[in-house]
């Protein structure tokens, strides 16, 4: 009886094991086995005049994406005249815009696309064309951004388009409580500002600022050039060194950006405002890329918070009438970075909602998130393929790190992510959402 | 000795010849960025076409189907249909719920799929995901082309009246009442007033086996073309592809079709009403990509600003003086469909039926008044550098590849031609633009129709 008896244990056990074993490889089949990028197609060079290239050859699609990313965010305004960076920045959009249009057939411009992206840390044009025409196209969209000072004809309506802009962001309360949370979290740091700058500092910018600001930071040494899509980057080189390189002036590198902060406050404040909906920020300061891992936790706890499942925000407020879906947003910074969780209820539930909130955070830094923490991070990984497919997302993509920390933070992202030290998750999210330290804003609105 | 090592150093130099002149080879391929399409017929009929690519993580998967001739009517109730049968995610029992574990995993992964919107002759699903996801697409594809006949109570509580919801919805839409009164007119049935209610009598009148007959028909490897860009295995997608059934027998509509009653050139007027949508479509047969590269110059040029000047400088098209004003307030827009073996290039405006419907009659005069060559290249280089940006900006994402791919060769347009197409746009002869509008003159099966403009948001 007992040899037959172990048998079939052993028989059992086996089957057990293979069960096990299919499960698990099951598992691992949902998770993406590499990134979107592969370290040695990627290529970058240095030129003479400051800037550097980085070429990524896709191969599998049929248009090309010229990012220049420069160094000349909003964290570049001088302390007295907040919003320059972002007016010379859409002067020289304005600028491309009028070349896309009247453009010379053979320059390749007509048809092409533009886009302006103006964060705190840079100011990325985007340009994408046909393959055909990435030489002529990039030479005179190089000659406009960088040879050509921006235009007084152009100053005044630009100016006028801005204001406009900041008019109507006046009436939006997410605006609002947005620039109060910076501004409170940041103090004195260059982030506190806003990208757009204050309507009052605006209408007092004057052509002469707009263009001395141009001359010192649209230079070489400030500025990389990110290409995606079919092009072998021997060819993207050479041409870089021959015709564009002599095009820049080479200028002084940007001085870093402080990466902490002299001071952090915490703590609920209430915006003036009256109404029957309250919105709601709640801030956790995240650290620089200066600390990689810290940086890939707080991606991987956005996740988390970002997740339909009960470790979620929608989850934790789903009984409380949300007003809005609530949101958890982390941008990666050269400096000090913000988690921000957004919600709005109404406002007899602003309390409850707050405890849910802290509850929530309180349970990713148990011990017991470990499993949530991975589905989050397995969910950031498909997320970054999934969002870096087209050579736009790519290059810009690239661009985004480039000009914090370097274009190779982008190609290795995927394996950094995946190799997370999951054993630490946890007491990372602790640390992190510590709720002592959460700066929280509060706009009551109808 | 030395004659024994001789044939022996000359067999390791041949050697290390190969081996340079492999490594070159190679060189020489990694060197030339430019995306590589290739075609392959399967054992079962089913068109494979691939561009593989180690530099992005993730693939998309493009699989057309092509559908039988019929009424577009007909067609447009039995692709809703089978929408239907595809999606249902309500019920476990239904034949689909097969598919939707596939699916859910595939969204896990960030993944998606498609399925696209019927309104052409062909149908069309898509799935995208990252490398990892490959299995489970295949898995997916091997579920999808051996789905069970639904049984008779689920098909008439479930399938029947949800499609039937969704006719009323979609038929009551202008656009596309317009486009299957077009594609019948095409197709050489008379323009029927009683469309809509044509494709519920259709609805009602089928059967689940006539539903299944279809189902099966359609979802055949021969019918099947497939268009995978990105990071894949090749080989693995061909197995799988290659078993893939063949049903190889021809679904026909069991229901009668209207007798042609057709005039050249119809047009439909609603009098008395204060806007209209104007529909001007042609069809034209066995497009080549020169036929392709006519059809889309004209269409940017129709749709660039100001219209006079795109066709009176550009085209040198003597539009008559009294529709000039016309033209430059009118709202338009010109696009292109590609259809099996042939391709719908259709005008769509809105503005005063009275006047809009003397203006495109005058276009059309014009147009056939037109000169047999436009020999102007300088005019129109900013229209070629334009059009070529604007095709390349279509082909952005991989899927957006597959699909074009896919598209490229339902048409009789060989698929490699997708990424060459700039290429021939920016070295136009600008006599390709005169044939195309020659042989928009020549053919008899233009069509306008004038509708009432759809209510303002």
């Amino acid at each position: 009886m007992s040899p037959t008896l172990s048998l079939r244990r052993i028989i059992a056990y086996c089957l057990l094991a293979l069960l096990l074993l299919a499960s698990t490889a099951n598992s691992a089949d949902l998770v993406p086995s590499r990134g979107p990028f592969l370290a040695d197609l990627v290529q970058a060079r240095t030129f003479s005049s400051g800037f550097t290239c980085v070429v990524d050859p896709l191969d599998c699609t049929g248009v090309v994406a010229l990012t220049w990313t420069l160094q000349a965010g909003s964290a570049a305004d001088p302390a007295d005249a907040p919003g320059l960076a972002n007016l010379v920045a859409h002067l020289e959009h304005s600028r491309l815009q009028q070349l896309l249009r009247q453009a010379d057939p053979a320059s390749g411009l007509l048809g092409a696309r533009l886009d302006l992206d103006v964060s705190r840390d840079f100011v990325n044009f985007t340009l994408r064309c046909s393959p055909l025409f990435w030489r002529p196209a990039l030479l005179a969209f190089t000659r406009a951004l960088f040879s050509e000072a921006p235009v007084q004809a152009d100053f005044a309506q630009v100016r006028a388009t801005l204001e406009g802009q900041l008019k109507r962001d006046a009436d939006d309360p997410a605006r609002l409580l947005d620039n109060a949370l910076y501004k409170r979290a940041f103090g004195t740091h260059p982030y506190a500002h806003p990208v757009a700058g204050t309507l009052d500092a605006l209408q007092k910018l004057d052509f002469t600022a707009a263009k001395r600001f141009w001359r010192t930071n649209y230079v070489g040494a400030r500025s990389a050039l990110c290409l995606s899509g079919p092009l072998p980057p021997s060819d993207v080189f050479d041409f870089c060194k021959q015709s564009l390189s002599p095009l820049l002036h080479h200028g002084k590198p940007a001085p870093r950006l402080p990466s902490k902060l002299e001071k952090r406050v915490s703590g609920l404040e209430k915006l003036p405002g009256t109404g029957s909906r309250a919105l709601c920020s709640i801030a956790f300061y995240a650290p620089a890329l200066s600390d990689p891992e810290g940086v890939l936790a707080c991606d991987t706890v956005l996740f988390a918070l970002n997740s339909r499942g009960p470790a979620g925000l929608l989850h934790a407020l789903k009984d409380l009438s949300p007003l809005r879906l609530p949101t958890a947003s982390f941008l990666t910074r050269q400096g000090p970075g913000l988690l921000v969780l957004t919600f709005e209820v109404p406002d007899d539930k602003l309390d409850q909602a707050l405890d849910a909130v802290s509850l929530c955070c309180k349970a990713l830094a148990s011990p017991a998130a470990d499993s949530t923490l991975l589905a989050a991070r397995d969910e950031a990984l498909a997320d970054y393929i999934a969002t870096t497919s087209t050579p736009l997302e790519r290059a810009t993509g690239l661009a985004f790190y480039q000009s914090k920390i370097g274009w190779r933070f982008a190609v290795d992202y995927f394996d950094r992510l995946a190799a997370l030290d999951l054993s630490r998750l946890s007491a990372r999210a602790g640390s992190l959402l510590d709720w002592q330290k959460a700066v929280i804003e509060v706009l009551y609105h109808d | 000795m030395k004659r024994s090592l001789a044939p022996m150093q000359s067999r390791r130099f041949a050697l290390f010849a190969l081996l340079v002149f492999s490594l070159l080879l190679l060189l020489a391929w990694c060197a030339h960025a430019e995306p590589r399409v290739q075609r392959r017929f399967l054992p079962n009929r089913l068109r494979l076409l691939t561009c593989p690519s180690e530099a992005t993580g993730s693939f998309a998967l493009h699989l057309l189907l092509r559908l039988p001739p019929a009424d577009a009517a007909l067609l447009s109730v039995y692709s809703t249909l089978l929408s239907d049968y595809l999606a249902d995610d309500t019920d476990p029992q239904a034949p689909a719920a097969l598919l939707h574990p596939t699916a859910a995993a595939l969204k896990r992964l960030h993944g998606r799929i498609t399925v696209f919107p019927t309104d052409s002759d062909y149908f069309e699903i898509q799935c995208i995901g990252p490398a990892s996801a490959q299995p489970l697409v295949e898995k997916f594809l091997s579920t999808l082309f051996n789905l069970a006949r639904p049984d008779e109570t689920y098909f008439r509580r479930y399938l029947l009246q949800r499609a039937s919801d969704e006719l009323e919805l979609s038929l009551s839409r202008l656009r596309l009442l317009s486009t299957l009164d077009a594609r019948n007119l095409l197709a050489g049935s008379p323009p029927d007033p009683y469309l809509k209610q044509d494709a519920f009598d259709t609805l009602h009148s089928l059967s689940c086996d006539d539903f299944y007959a279809f189902y099966h028909s359609v979802f055949s490897a021969d019918k099947a073309l497939v268009a995978c860009v990105g990071t894949f295995d090749p080989a693995s997608l061909a197995r799988t592809l290659s078993d893939l059934p063949l049903r190889p027998r021809t679904w026909r509509a069991s229901l009668r079709r209207l007798p042609g009653d057709f005039q050249p050139l119809d047009v439909l007027s609603l009098p008395d009403l204060g806007g209209a949508e104007v529909f001007c479509a042609w069809r034209v047969d066995n497009p080549s990509l020169d036929t392709l590269v006519g059809a889309l110059l004209l269409a940017q040029a129709v749709g660039a600003e100001p219209f006079r000047l795109s066709l009176t400088d550009l085209l040198k098209v003597p539009v008559p003086p009294q529709f000039l004003p016309i033209l430059a307030r009118t709202t338009r827009a010109a696009s292109l469909t590609l259809l099996q073996h042939s391709l719908l290039f259709t005008f769509a405006s809105q503005s005063d039926p009275r006047v809009l419907r003397e203006s495109y009659l005058g276009l059309l005069d014009s147009l056939s008044n037109a000169p047999a060559s436009y020999s102007d290249a300088t005019a129109l280089a900013p229209l070629l550098t334009r059009t070529a940006n604007f095709q390349a900006l279509r082909l952005e994402a991989p899927a957006d590849c597959a699909r074009e791919m896919a598209r490229f060769e339902v048409a009789g347009i060989d698929a490699r031609n997708v990424f060459k197409l700039p290429q021939a746009l920016l070295q136009a002869d600008p006599a390709l633009l005169a044939d195309f509008v020659a042989s928009l003159k020549r053919n008899s099966q233009a069509v306008i129709v004038c509708l009432p403009a759809p209510p303002a948001d």
